[in-house]
């Protein structure tokens, strides 16, 4: 036997072993992808579309190298939690698979020291732990000096015109221009057009072999609908997904969305659930298995249900609302039928989809003069900032500073570097590359347009994702609904549903949760600081509507801008609101609000109003004692609450000890509400429960 | 080092001879030394390989399969090799917070080392800064001395690296604290340029606060054999003193301590080898070292005739051209080691 024939006889003992079936083959390109390798320990990137087996190819090629004396794998992935199938597989060959990641830092040492007595043979470690200094100090450097096999998954996010380009994949791709080839290199990805391809290429070098597979999923079956209103869409919704073959994944734009869908769908007595990055870790885990056993109908989720998700009789993909690319919406809906005859794919396009894909795209980059105001910060410090710091110092929201710090370190070279808990800058003079910012905008855009081509488009609709997606003169699939001539499903739903979900949205509203902390160092002299007391605190709160969306929020925002009143049907919606669904406890007595010297008259005519309504008594017991800046050009907390902080003076408390409603238009930062209930509380007021007729918290991503 | 990762001749240099960890202790081999890299290189050379070979894994197979090369692959040089992950990820380091790395074959690396020190000039330099600042054509002045100086010497030393700048010199130093620190600030403040030889610490120098923005401007270069992360020792400190000698055309002694210290062990170096010339700073009650120095051939130098320009370029060109440069270092011809 050659040598060439003795290393295939033992990847393929090592494939019967990892599956479990002593009669099992390789697939196309497997071993080849292996030979590569372990043979001549090169560099490869394997395109093919999920359920091909790129696990399988990394995990034997590891054990087969392990076999040769060479060093452990490292395995960069941004799936760690959805990898527990695979790392049980990894068991099966006998591979000793560890992960590394932010949840476990109580087992660090121990794996340290097993990485040091060289019992690990592969390293499962997220992207972003690779920017962490005090992670690749204590962990890595153990393993890096011997890694043999250096694995990147998802490496489409490498190229910054991949669909989800992340920044910490961009050290990524530095990092393997700077690997010398002494290091075999495996990236895997199963959504890489063309251009992303050539780009990997030019990263990793003219050395880097690619295999590629067929895209083609031959279960889908493809339609979209139009129906451009939230309810229609929910009613649609709640009609046709119980008719859906086994469980499946409804994806929408928002947070927010995910949470009204996933209320909406509950009410109507579906079991579906919303899944988003904003849910906890362990809820995750819960959520994905329960979609896996088919205990759930639904997951109503983000994007952050996507990658590597593997559950190959998922029945249905259906989108809320119109994603940003063709290759975002191919890559959610290539999860759906992966080993089913039929599977459905619909997608359902809203009047707001234009408008938050637009949002993503526009604020993909922090704006020039957010990244000035950082460095200028940075670069005036001696031995440089915490985050806390650097929020004290400019006029950014924490989220605003830390984009641009997550950009900026990930440049290179970087300006700002992070040593222990404090920013530094280096001496690196900061040019943003603008053109290269404007191409990439352009591209996003043109994949909008590109997604609202297809969401028009009247032939073959797989005909249509596979010539995006790089495939020549593809076959009409046969399937979709434009090849079989009618809709699939219906196009819209049945008018008794269609009115329930018009009264859903309606009736939608959304909880003001109190402020607990002061911000750090708050305002010593007004005794803000630390803890918020009980005693000061103000109780869960409701809004009435979010920042004009299409129940009550245009009517709000009209109220505000154009009208300068709010009309009559927000008085009766919000008192309908307090009295029945919220029902806030102990009841309030009376009813005041958050007074302002700008528009003196807006919010008091409303509460009185509402008070009335209420059948209740309503007094003005705040006043303003100098004009402040709206509180929307604050920032960030530390400059919120150092901006309202005693501007309230207290004209007096109508009703000593007992519960008052506190009235205000628009929530934000809910520091007005925190300091304007800290005051009269003081001045002897009972509970204070604060009601707004619009929030823009979560607003967005 | 920006764009497509390093030259491989620098790749192969980083394997055998660089490191990635803060401290020596650290690193899974001993890296090796310049003595050890150069033999490594002739002695495969010797056999129709080269360095190069090492970087590709069909070479390397062949290399230990030939029975004539095998031996020369220790289990200590196996492991160096096997460090392409961690060398990747300090370069890319490196490189993002702005430093740079070059090895003896790089057009970038100071000419006057490969003459003055052949074979056994550092196989690496680490450094922040403009690289074109280290081959200039440009008279240069070194500033030595102790941590320790008293007024007089501070002033000596700032008023050394102002009036360098005034004649177009560019002032070399060690900048560590006291006379070396000094005498950049007084070129960089006179609007001169200098070159910063350090001994460990290199991130930390060129993200201070003080030496930042005269970094990225081009005013200041810092260079060091130590990679930017190494700690500060006082062995390392040793090991890069006759380079600040050996990068200018003279040098300056603002105040030493007899026969023991860094000033002293470089200065008494430098006059053996006959480098370059070395000057001592003269008073009118010269330290024991200072004199000592003298003694040991040292030319002294007044403060008077650093305060004035031309005093000073006379000075300098009298005792640049009295100055008998030792026979080229025979192993300058050895620096083929990777062609």
């Amino acid at each position: 036997m050659s040598n060439d024939e003795r290393l295939y006889q033992e990847a393929l003992t090592h494939l019967r072993t990892a599956l479990n079936q002593p009669d099992a083959i390789f697939r196309d390109d497997q071993y080849e992808a292996i030979e590569h390798l372990v043979k001549d320990r090169r560099r490869l990137l394997v395109v093919q579309r999920t359920g091909w087996g790129k696990s399988l190819v990394y995990f034997i090629a590891t054990r087969l190298l392990r076999n040769r004396g060479d060093g452990p794998a490292l395995l960069i992935s941004p799936l760690l939690a959805l990898m527990r199938d695979q790392i049980r597989m990894a068991g099966n060959l006998g591979l000793r698979a560890v992960t590394i990641n932010s949840t476990n830092t109580k087992a660090w040492h121990e794996i340290e020291g097993r990485i040091e007595c060289d019992e690990v043979d592969i390293l499962l470690i997220s992207p972003e732990r690779l920017g962490n200094e005090k992670f690749r100090e204590r962990v890595l450097a153990e393993l890096a000096w011997r890694v043999g096999l250096f694995i990147v998954d998802e490496a489409h996010c490498i190229s910054d015109w991949g669909h989800d380009f992340r920044p910490d994949y961009r050290r990524i791709g530095r990092i393997l221009q700077y690997l010398p080839n002494t290091v075999p290199v495996l990236g895997t990805t199963a959504t890489a057009n063309d251009r992303v391809i050539a780009d990997i290429q030019e990263q990793v070098g003219e050395s880097l072999r690619i295999i590629r597979g067929p895209i083609k999923r031959e279960s889908l079956r493809l339609q979209n609908i139009m129906l451009p209103t939230q309810s229609a869409r929910l009613a649609w919704l709640a009609e046709q997904v119980p008719r859906m073959p086994g469980s499946g994944i409804i994806y929408c734009l928002t947070i927010k969305d995910t949470q009204n869908v996933a209320n909406w769908l509950q009410s109507e007595g579906i079991e579906a659930h919303a899944y988003s990055g904003r849910i906890e870790h362990d809820e995750r885990i819960e959520l994905e298995d329960r979609l896996l056993r088919n205990d759930l109908k639904a997951l109503v989720a983000t994007s952050a249900l996507g990658m590597g998700f593997d559950k190959p009789d998922l029945g249905f993909v259906i989108h809320f609302q119109r994603p940003g690319s063709v290759i975002h919406y191919y890559q959610q809906i290539g999860r759906a039928g992966r080993a089913l005859p039929d599977a459905y794919a619909v997608l359902l396009c809203g009047e707001e989809d234009e408008a938050i894909t637009s949002y993503f795209l526009e604020t993909a980059f922090p704006p020039e003069r957010h990244i000035d105001s950082v460095l200028d910060a940075l670069r005036n410090s001696d031995n440089g900032l915490t985050l806390d710091e650097i929020e004290r110092t400019v006029n950014l929201k924490r989220t605003q500073i830390e984009k641009v710090l997550k950009r900026l370190s990930t440049e290179s070279p970087t300006p700002v570097y992070k040593q222990g808990t404090a920013w530094r800058a280096t001496p690196v003079e900061y040019r943003p590359d603008h053109q290269r910012i404007e191409q990439i905008t352009a591209l996003r855009y043109e994949e909008q347009a590109q997604m609202r081509e297809y969401m028009e488009r009247q032939q073959c609709l797989m005909g249509f994702l596979e010539t995006a997606l790089g495939i020549v003169d593809p076959e009409p699939c046969g399937r979709c609904a434009p090849c079989m001539g009618q809709p699939i499903l219906p196009d819209s739903a049945g008018w008794e549903i269609a009115s329930r979900a018009h009264q859903f949205v309606r009736q939608q509203s959304y909880g003001i949760e109190p402020r607990k902390r002061w911000t750090n160092p708050g305002v010593p002299a007004l005794g803000y600081t630390g803890l918020i007391s009980n005693e000061l605190r103000h109780e869960p709160g409701r809004a009435l509507s979010l920042w004009r969306d299409s129940g009550w929020g245009e009517m709000v925002y009209a109220g505000k801008f154009q009208r300068e009143r709010f009309p009559r049907k927000l008085v009766e919606v919000g008192a309908e609101l307090i009295r029945d669904r919220w029902r806030p406890e102990p009841a309030p007595t009376w009813v005041t609000c958050v007074p302002s010297l700008q528009r003196p008259e807006l919010v008091p005519d409303f509460a009185q109003r509402l008070a009335d309504e209420l059948g209740i008594p309503f007094f003005p017991a705040l006043k303003k004692r100098y004009p402040t800046e709206e509180q929307k050009s604050r920032q960030n907390s530390y400059q919120q609450l150092k901006n309202i902080a005693g501007s309230f003076a207290i004209t007096g408390i109508a009703r000593p000890g007992q519960p008052v409603l506190l009235v205000d238009d628009i929530v934000d930062s809910r520091w007005t509400f925190t300091v304007a209930a800290a005051e009269l509380r003081q001045a002897g007021s009972g509970p204070v429960f604060p009601f707004a007729l619009t929030t823009m918290f979560g607003v967005g991503g | 080092m920006t764009g497509n990762g390093l030259p491989p001749e620098t790749e192969i240099t980083l394997l055998l001879c660089g490191g990635f960890s803060a401290t020596r202790r650290d690193e899974p081999a001993t890296p090796l030394n310049v003595g050890e890299f150069n033999n490594l290189a002739d002695a495969l050379t010797s056999h129709g390989f080269s360095l190069l070979d090492l970087l590709d894994h069909t070479r390397q197979e062949a290399i230990r399969s030939d029975p004539a090369t095998a031996a020369l692959l220790t289990p200590r040089i196996e492991t160096l090799l096997t460090r392409g992950t961690a060398m990747a990820m300090a370069a890319e380091r490196w490189n993002s917070l702005g430093f740079w790395v070059i090895d003896r074959t790089s057009s970038r690396y100071p000419e006057r080392f490969r003459e003055h020190l052949g074979a056994s000039a550092p196989p690496l330099l680490y450094g922040a800064g403009d690289t074109e600042l280290l081959n200039r054509d440009q008279p240069r002045v070194a500033v030595v001395g102790s941590r320790e100086i008293d007024t007089d010497g501070e002033a000596f030393a700032r008023t050394v690296g102002a009036t360098s700048a005034r004649i177009g010199a560019l002032t070399v130093s060690g900048g560590a604290r006291g006379a070396d620190r000094t005498a950049i600030d007084g070129a960089l403040e006179a609007g001169g340029e200098a070159i910063a030889i350090l001994p460990g610490a290199l991130q930390q120098v060129a993200t201070s606060r003080a030496y930042r923005s005269m970094v990225s401007e081009g005013q200041l270069t810092l260079i060091s054999p130590y990679h930017p992360g190494a700690k500060f020792t006082a062995g390392n400190a040793m090991g890069r003193n006759r380079l600040i000698y050996c990068l200018a055309d003279l040098a300056i002694v603002v105040e030493s301590a007899k026969e023991s210290g860094g000033t002293w062990a470089g200065a008494t170096e430098t006059i053996n080898a006959g480098w370059v010339p070395v000057g001592v700073r003269q008073t009118s009650n010269p330290s024991a070292g200072n004199q000592a120095l003298i003694d040991l051939g040292a030319v002294p130098i007044t403060p008077d005739t650093v305060s004035s320009p031309d005093a000073f370029q006379t000075w300098f060109d009298t005792t640049t051209s009295s100055h008998r440069p030792p026979e080229p270092s025979p192993a300058s011809q050895q620096i083929r080691l990777l062609d």
